[in-house]
């Protein structure tokens, strides 16, 4: 069996509790050394991007919810189905479905402030909503929602207006890209770190040196202790994607001898 | 952690500041220690390493407060700032109550800024703690020299999570108690839900 690593929240000390089943409200624990009693929970899987084949159909009518589902279904759509607000928000912040097709009335939280928040926050701003609205359309679209259906009934037009909209959705980005830049970035940043270390505490000899081509001979010591950690702080998988102590390092000195010729 | 001291009802806690080199870390305390009358503080204790000014740390008692007839004494510390510096900033991390980061608020130290709070983070959690759950107050320094980054710019990279903040001209004493006395009250509340 697996253990997951918790820190009790009153003496703070790092626990290893072993992995049971899982269950919605969390297990409860106590901690060895303090005793407190606290509830471990799973930390809950997210979507990584907006999936766009996925439908949520939020509406409080059941029989008609689960037509609208088949048609989708049927359509080659993905579907997930709500039946009041508060399910209809944590789903769609759980799985970001491409679309909501939802009630404008909905329990809890009426599909109009649904689809509000969604407007409003970053990650779900790019999910289409399909507010179902009757004869309230202008409302319906005052709070941001992409198109109007008059009535669930009319789910047959559904699969056309869907397409129409996935047409707007952003196509996935590579999700290697940004993690790949953000570790050579930390690295370079480290080596900058360094740098701006020397010359802060030692600005004058650092000018001469940079003058008269001695920079590295001079800060011997400080580029290996430098070097010594670079090498403990940052991975080897990173580090094996150039030799960024030694970029940094020439980048700085062209910069500063440019200035001091300036 | 704190400790407590039976014989003299003290709870002893432990203040660090922390940032990078030359930012105003000891300007800091040097400021409270002569704000801070005699029969309330002990010695200053600075350790000098070989390269000149970095202080190892300071040492500072101030007592303040009281805990169900506990005085409250806070010893504040200082860490070497220097990226080479890294197993002294982690020594001096052990069983600390609350942490003080004093950032160089002058643009071409930003980089040493982020580098500094890294290290922070890391020296931390290799002791089980997490800043976001410690008493934490952040400190903008030098806001009276001219190449500046502005304060929001600041805020977004190092304070993103909104701990109490202070700008200070530690050189001339200017925000430099409300940032003990703000981080020194969230110590006093955790204290208070302890004890």
């Amino acid at each position: 069996m697996g253990a997951s690593v918790v820190i009790c929240p009153k003496c703070k000390v790092r626990l290893k509790v072993p992995e049971g089943r899982p269950s919605p409200g969390g297990r409860r624990f106590r901690c060895p050394r303090c005793r407190t009693l606290f509830l471990v929970k799973r930390p809950v899987k997210r979507a990584e991007g907006i999936n766009r084949n996925l439908v949520l159909v939020a509406h409080p009518d059941g029989a008609l919810l689960e037509r609208a589902a088949e048609v989708l279904r049927s359509g080659g759509y993905g579907v997930i189905t709500a039946r009041d607000g508060v399910e209809a928000m944590t789903v769609v912040i759980r799985e970001l479905p491409f679309a909501v097709v939802m009630d404008a009335a909905l329990p809890m939280i009426s599909g109009v402030n649904v689809c509000k928040r969604l407007k409003e926050k970053a990650g779900t701003r790019e999910i289409k909503v399909i507010l179902v609205a009757g004869e309230e359309g202008d409302y319906a679209s005052a709070c941001g929602a992409d198109d109007v259906l008059g009535d669930l009934s009319e789910v047959e037009g559904l699969p056309g207006k869907l397409k129409a909209l996935l047409e707007g959705v952003p196509p996935p980005q590579p999700a290697a890209g940004p993690s790949v830049d953000a570790d050579v970035e930390r690295a370079r940043r480290f080596v900058r770190a360094v740098l701006s270390d020397i010359l802060y505490y030692d600005t004058e000899r650092v000018k001469a040196s940079i003058r008269e081509g001695t920079f590295r001979e001079t800060f011997s010591p400080q580029l290996s202790e430098g070097l010594k950690l670079y090498k403990i702080r940052i991975p080897q998988d990173v580090r094996d994607r150039g030799d960024f102590f030694n970029e940094e390092i020439e980048r700085f000195l062209k910069e500063k001898k440019r200035e001091l010729d300036g | 952690m704190s400790f407590i001291n039976y014989s003299s009802r003290e709870i002893n806690c432990k203040i660090v500041y922390y940032g990078p080199g030359l930012c105003g870390k000891t300007t800091n305390l040097q400021y409270i220690y002569r704000r801070t009358s005699p029969e309330q503080k002990g010695k200053l204790i600075s350790l000098a390493t070989e390269t000149e000014r970095t202080l190892f740390f300071d040492f500072l008692p101030l007592a303040l407060g009281d805990i169900k007839g506990f005085k409250v004494r806070f010893h504040l510390y200082t860490v070497p700032g220097q990226v080479f510096y890294a197993a002294s900033r982690k020594l001096i991390l052990k069983g600390v109550d609350g942490v003080v980061f004093v950032a160089d608020s002058q643009i071409e130290r930003m980089d040493a800024n982020i580098e500094s709070l890294e290290d922070l983070r890391i020296n931390l959690a290799e002791q089980g703690y997490e800043l976001e759950r410690l008493p934490f107050t952040m400190q903008y320094n030098k806001r009276d020299l001219p190449n500046i980054a502005p304060l929001e710019e600041m805020n977004s990279l190092l304070n993103p999570d909104g701990a109490p903040w202070f700008e200070a001209v530690a050189i001339r004493g200017t925000g430099v108690i409300d940032t003990l006395k703000s981080v020194g009250r969230d110590i006093l509340r955790e204290l208070r839900k302890h004890y």
